[in-house]
C-alpha cells in the first residue's frame, strides 16, 4: 500500500465515523459551534503592530473582574497626583534660574525694556 | 451605566483636589519656606554657591531653596556654562524678588519662540550693547 492509498484509507475510516453520531450529540456540537461562531471577532490589525482579538461586546464582567479593570486606572491617576503632591516647586524654577544663569544672554539683557518690547513684538 | 458614570466622577473630582490641595500647598510654601544655614549645606553645593556665602543668610528661605535646586544642575553643565553660572550668580541674588520674577517671564518668552527669531534677537540685543556707550564711571 503506497502513501496516497494509506491516508485515503484513514479518510473513509474518519467519514464513517461521523456517519455514526447520535443526533443529540450532533444537535449539542452544532449548538456549540453556533456560539463559538457568535464570540468569534475579526481580528484587528493596528499599525500592522498589534493584533487585537477580544470578546464580544456582549461581554459581561462579574464583580471581580469590575476592579481588575478600574483599579489600574484609579492607580495611575493616583501615581500622578502623588507626583504632582510631593513635587518641589523650587526645582522648576531652580532649572529655569539654572538657564538663564547659564544661557548666551547676561541676566540684565532680560531686565532690558528694549528686548521685552521686541519680544511683545513678535508675539 | 449611571453607576459607571459616577465611579469616573468621582475619580475625576478626587484627582482634582488633590492637585488643587497641592497647588495651595506649594503657594503657601512660597513665604514658609524656613531659611538654611550656609553650614548645614553639603560640601558640593557650597562650593558652587560660595560667591553667595557672605550674603547667604540675607536671602530668603524660598530664595536660598531656588539657588540651590539651580545649584544640583551646576555638576552637569557645560565648562562655559559653570562659568557663567558662577559669574552672574552674585548679580542675580542682588536683584529683587520682582526683578528675578520679570527676568524669568522674559527669559521664558523668548524660550518661546523658535530658533532662528531668539538667535536673530540675541544678536540684536548683543549689537545695541555694542552701540551704546558705557554709561560714565562714578567716582
Amino acid at each position: 500500500m503506497n502513501e496516497k492509498d494509506f491516508a485515503a484509507k484513514v479518510a473513509r475510516t474518519l467519514n464513517w465515523g461521523l456517519t455514526r453520531i447520535d443526533d443529540d450529540k450532533l444537535a449539542g456540537l452544532r449548538t456549540a459551534r453556533a456560539k463559538a461562531m457568535e464570540a468569534y471577532r475579526e481580528p484587528i490589525t493596528i499599525a500592522g503592530l498589534v493584533t487585537i482579538s477580544g470578546p464580544s461586546p456582549s461581554t459581561k464582567y462579574d464583580l471581580i473582574q469590575k476592579p481588575l479593570i478600574w483599579l489600574p486606572m484609579l492607580a495611575l491617576i493616583a501615581m500622578l497626583a502623588g507626583a504632582n503632591w510631593f513635587k518641589d516647586p523650587n526645582a522648576d524654577i531652580g532649572d529655569l534660574d539654572a538657564a538663564l544663569l547659564t544661557g548666551e544672554l547676561p541676566i540684565n539683557a532680560f531686565l532690558d525694556k528694549d528686548l521685552d518690547s521686541w519680544l511683545k513684538g513678535s508675539e | 451605566m449611571a453607576k459607571r458614570f459616577g465611579v469616573i466622577a468621582a475619580a475625576i473630582l478626587a484627582v482634582l483636589m488633590v492637585f488643587a490641595a497641592s497647588a495651595q500647598t506649594n503657594a503657601k510654601s512660597d513665604n514658609t519656606e524656613p531659611q538654611l544655614a550656609w553650614p548645614t549645606l553639603p560640601a558640593d553645593q557650597r562650593q558652587v554657591l560660595a560667591p553667595l556665602e557672605k550674603d547667604w543668610m540675607t536671602l530668603p528661605g524660598i530664595q536660598q531653596k531656588r539657588l540651590i535646586a539651580a545649584a544640583t544642575r551646576y555638576p552637569k553643565m557645560r565648562p562655559i556654562q559653570q562659568e557663567r553660572f558662577q559669574e552672574r550668580l552674585k548679580e542675580w541674588a542682588a536683584l529683587s524678588p520682582e526683578q528675578r520674577n520679570a527676568a524669568r517671564e522674559t527669559y521664558k518668552d523668548l524660550s518661546r519662540l523658535p530658533p532662528a527669531k531668539q538667535d536673530e534677537l540675541r544678536k540684536r540685543w548683543q549689537e545695541k550693547q555694542v552701540q551704546t556707550p558705557p554709561p560714565p564711571a562714578s567716582n
